[in-house]
């Protein structure tokens, strides 16, 4: 069975024998992938925090019932994308402002209204810093939805191919083509004017 | 500032006043899919092939690729390291838990259980009572039909021969009740015909 190659596969194995260490194990390997895809698809480090730390209980809460099918990384990262959407959901059932990513102040929020004429502003005249490169990519991948942000993440920081990312979203590998590809252009839309400047910023 | 670009996708991103709606171009999927890998090598072939022809194309890939590799530049921010052991504390409370859970169900599955086995008993020992009531009436039914032949079981012994003792009944020696001594006589009297008969057939 090709999922039994897979160390964490094993590693999940042991953690359905009640081994505390394996999953410790595996906390350790995932957590920060883990919270890292979960901190941009939310846009908030504390909820990300807290849903990474839902995720592994779910997984071990669910460890009985664990059957190795695809590889581990599949089936965490379909856990925490439910995670993430129904925190998503009772996120949108509270009214509250719009928000983007901050620097340093991580959960801090900001309309795009606010921060997107400051940017703007600074674009023809000067080069941007590397910061403000990075709270343009954060900006830019705050207006992304929830699937498009999720496909994103899962494609660009996890790695996964265009089938891996459909079974975590339950979706066709088609959907995923078309989703990430519509994602994909409105990066460029948006990120296409720093292109240069990112450039020079690198040089 | 307004930048409106005119599309018919359902998926268009919205960033404050810029109103980007960006129509996604089937170059742009095809690209997009070359870049990540997904194209069989047919595709593969016919994309390298407009590539190398088309310079717009090439434009469209690199500006396209280049915006993807900016999102590099967003930092890996490290995770709080006391998530580990917070988590696994919530972990060991929830083992905690259900232990608890499952022992409290335990116990609650205690006394149905306690009850089950009573009511088996009881049950058994109501069936058992009847069974022996029934067998009890049945002997006592049987004493009382072999009643009159008890009584006279002393007499039946002296006669000892069974054929002689239908015969007997078939004359209703039996059906009144009589005296041992009458009975006594009245054996005497049968056993003593045969003999005379036996004496009139020398």
């Amino acid at each position: 069975m090709i999922s039994l190659k897979d160390p964490d596969v094993r590693l999940m194995l042991q953690v359905r024998e009640d081994d505390a260490t394996a999953f410790e194990e595996l906390m350790i390997r995932y957590q920060g992938r883990v919270f890292s895809v979960l901190r941009h698809v939310t846009g908030s480090q504390d909820l990300a925090e807290d849903l990474t730390q839902d995720v592994f209980l779910r997984i071990f809460r669910a460890r009985k019932t664990y059957t190795p099918g695809a590889k581990f990384s599949t089936w965490l990262f379909t856990i925490a994308n439910n995670v993430a959407i129904n925190a998503l959901r009772s996120k949108r059932r509270k009214p509250e402002r719009q928000f983007v990513f901050s620097g340093e102040s991580t959960d801090s929020m900001a309309t795009i209204d606010n921060s997107v004429p400051e940017n703007s502003a600074l674009l023809p005249t000067r080069q941007l810093d590397s910061q403000e490169i990075r709270e343009t990519v954060r900006m830019a991948i705050a207006t992304l939805n929830d699937n498009q942000r999720m496909a994103v993440m899962l494609n660009k920081f996890e790695g996964m191919n265009y089938a891996d990312v459909a079974q975590v979203m339950k979706l066709t590998p088609q959907a995923v083509k078309s989703l990430l590809c519509r994602a994909r252009t409105n990066l460029r839309a948006v990120l296409e004017p720093y292109v240069e400047k990112g450039k020079k910023i690198e040089s | 500032m307004q930048k409106t670009v005119v599309s018919d996708n359902r998926d268009d991103a919205q960033i404050g006043t810029w109103n980007v709606q960006v129509k996604t171009e089937p170059d742009e999927e095809l690209l997009i899919a070359y870049l990540d890998g997904e194209l069989d090598s047919k595709n593969v072939r016919l994309t390298e092939d407009r590539l190398s022809q088309e310079s717009e194309l090439r434009e469209k890939m690199t500006v396209l690729e280049q915006t993807w590799n900016l999102l590099d530049s967003l930092e890996i921010v490290p995770v709080d390291k006391t998530l580990v052991r917070s988590t696994l504390e919530v972990v060991a409370l929830t083992i905690e838990k259900e232990l608890h859970e499952g022992e409290k169900n335990f116990e609650q599955r205690k006394i149905p259980d306690f009850l089950i086995t009573l009511a088996i008993v009881l049950l058994c020992g109501v069936i058992g009572y009847q069974i022996m009531s029934l067998y009890r009436l049945s002997v006592d039914r049987q004493i009382l039909n072999d009643t009159p032949i008890i009584q006279q079981m002393n007499i039946y012994k002296e006669i000892g021969n069974f054929d002689f003792l239908k015969e007997l009944a078939k004359e209703r020696v039996f059906d009144s009740p009589l005296s041992d001594q009458k009975i006594q006589e009245t054996l005497e009297t049968e056993l003593a015909q045969p003999v005379e008969s036996d004496e009139k057939n020398d």
